[in-house]
């Protein structure tokens, strides 16, 4: 990325509308059991309690008809949760006095860009900067800065119906970000996007968090949400697990280690499942163990399959994926009476 | 309630119409057709007056009927334009970044009413204003002995305009903001504003020319129209046009 954007982004700005919001050094975003329900349906979202501190990248992960957008939705004050309550920096957003500050501190990537199409880039930025309060020269300003950055400010006379679907991506980021907003709220922002503009977006997330924003993204992505996200919280509905990634792969699954075999045999199997591992099995000459207390088990496990007469290589943990925590988590919650 | 909130969805608003070059056909063909009726109408009948085929009495009443038909320009327009503005925004899904802004329900109703009443409402006066001074012309000409309704009659007529704009812009505004498709939203506007335009043509065209009658048609429909206008200001809530349920 070319340099230059983000200091500007992160640090003051003329007429920044975020520096018209109270600091708080806490929590961002509080919600309180968030119950979200519609006329004949069961609860889109139920009883969901989550903190997002600042300063973080917290990612909401779950299947389709999850609850994330709504929970979005709710988290932005654009819709009211029928049960339960949500504070942004401190603030009420059932409290209808409180919204401009609010939405002034909140910049928001929905799903679908939503831009307008038969307008210029610019004249969308500008529309949506007024509307925020922003003077024209802080519009130009901030415009000229973040479209450069994404390198498409010499396109921002152009209609955005002559935009690629990455091109239009970029200007809807640019807008969620014109008025300096501490917290970011975006869903599905590298969805459908090519390696090259997903890249862009994912390193302009991750600038925007050493900027000290605050950053809350839904994603089918799971590897992005991986990489990207400090902490992750799993839906379906009601909240099936809160963690940082890493933590949520050691909560779920056992230590699995492979061990490296000269000459592998059935009878390492039964060598390994005498020395403790929960489950054992051969991937070509690699011996593939579940082991409750890797660090505690594995010298006396070594010790025997030496006096067995088999030759080990190498010993390599086996590193869980985020899928793999996601999906079996989605697995239990199907057959929850197991 | 901020006015420069307001203005800017106007404005938006404004701007996107101006490229929609199968809108902007619709809005121009029809109030240019039915002032081109109201023009070639009066020519018409002041040739027939001048020729004796037709008495003060009928002549008075074909300049009215051709008068009254361009209300249709306000009732036409503002259905089609309001109904346009919010449903486009939830078929381009510009609506949930639109409400992330800090703008309230009311600023963004009045901001999508303005459009649709500059285009409906202006449209009439322009029409009238064209309609009126041909009259005021061919019948000056022409040296008849009968008058063309003046200023009064000008007067009554833009009063009808605006109600008749105001009443279709809240209705198709109130209909839109439930509405997921642009057809339907503009279907069932209409199905509200015809009959209304209907019921003033009746009440115009049927009852004695007189005051009273015309000062109790006026305020029936300012009356409709005040309740419409309620009615919408009150329903017109971000989580029901978002959600299309509240």
């Amino acid at each position: 990325m070319p340099g230059g954007l983000y200091l500007g982004v992160g640090r003051s700005v003329p007429g920044s509308m975020a520096a018209g919001v109270q600091a708080h050094s806490g929590d961002v975003i509080v919600a309180s059991d968030l119950t979200r329900s519609y006329r004949g349906a069961p609860p889109a979202v139920e009883r969901l309690s989550l903190t997002i501190r600042r300063g973080e990248i917290f990612a909401l992960l779950g299947p389709n008809g999850a609850g994330k957008t709504t929970t979005l939705r709710m988290l932005s004050a654009l819709i009211q949760p029928t049960g339960g309550h949500v504070e942004v920096l401190g603030l009420d957003t059932r409290d209808p006095r409180r919204l401009d500050e609010i939405h002034n501190s909140l910049g928001i990537l929905p799903e679908v860009t939503g831009l307008y199409e038969s307008l210029t880039a610019y004249r969308n930025l500008q529309f949506f900067g007024r509307l925020h309060g922003l003077s024209e020269a802080t519009i130009y300003e901030r415009s000229r800065a973040l479209l450069t950055s994404f390198e498409i400010w010499e396109r921002r006379n152009d209609k955005i119906e002559t935009f690629s679907k990455g091109m239009k991506q970029k200007v809807a980021v640019v807008r969620a970000m014109l008025h300096d907003p501490p917290c970011l709220i975006l869903d599905e922002p590298v969805s459908g996007l090519d390696p090259e503009a997903a890249k862009t977006l994912r390193d302009f997330i991750l600038e925007q968090r050493r900027c000290g924003k605050t950053i809350v993204l839904s994603t089918h992505n799971l590897d992005d949400a991986d990489r990207l996200s400090d902490r992750v919280a799993i839906l379906r509905s009601r909240l099936l697990a809160l963690d940082t990634p890493a933590r949520l792969k050691e909560q779920l699954f056992d230590r699995v280690v492979a061990i490296e075999l000269a000459r592998p045999g059935v009878g390492a199997v039964e060598v390994a499942r005498a020395a403790g591992a929960q489950a054992a099995k051969l991937e070509g000459r690699r011996l593939i163990l579940d082991l409750p207390d890797a660090e505690g088990m594995l010298p006396d496990l070594n010790e025997r399959l030496i006096q067995a007469g088999y030759r080990i290589i190498y010993v390599q943990p086996v590193v869980r994926t985020l899928e793999e925590v996601y999906l079996k988590l989605l697995e239990s919650e199907a057959r929850p009476s197991e | 309630m901020r006015t420069d909130r307001v203005w800017e969805v106007a404005l938006k608003d404004f701007a996107e119409l101006s490229t929609n070059r199968a809108a902007l056909f619709g809005l121009i063909f029809i109030p240019a057709l039915l002032t081109l009726l109201g023009v070639a109408s009066t020519y018409m009948v002041t040739r027939e007056i001048a020729a004796g085929h037709l008495s003060a009495g009928q002549a008075s009443v074909a300049i009215y009927a051709s008068l009254l038909l361009l209300l249709l320009i306000p009732t036409t327009n503002s259905t089609v334009v309001g109904s346009m503005s919010v449903v486009l925004e939830k078929s381009g899904r510009t609506l949930e970044p639109l409400l992330a802004t800090p703008i309230r329900d009311r600023e963004l109703l009045w901001g999508k009413a303005v459009p649709p009443l500059v285009i409906g409402v202006g449209g009439a006066y322009l029409a009238f204003g064209i309609v009126f001074l041909a009259g005021d012309i061919f019948l000056a000409s022409a040296h008849l002995p009968i008058e063309y309704p003046g200023s009064v009659g000008l007067f009554v007529m833009l009063v009808l305009s605006t109600l008749l704009g105001l009443l279709s812009t809240f209705v198709s505004l109130l209909i839109s903001s439930r509405s997921k498709e642009l057809r339907t939203a503009q279907w069932f506007s209409f199905i509200v504003a015809l009959p209304v335009f209907g019921g003033v043509i009746a009440v115009f065209a049927i009852l004695p020319q007189s005051w009273v009658t015309y000062s109790v048609a006026v305020a029936v429909l300012a009356a409709v129209t005040a309740g419409i206008a309620w009615v919408t200001t009150d329903r017109f809530e971000r989580v029901t046009i978002l959600l299309g349920s509240a």
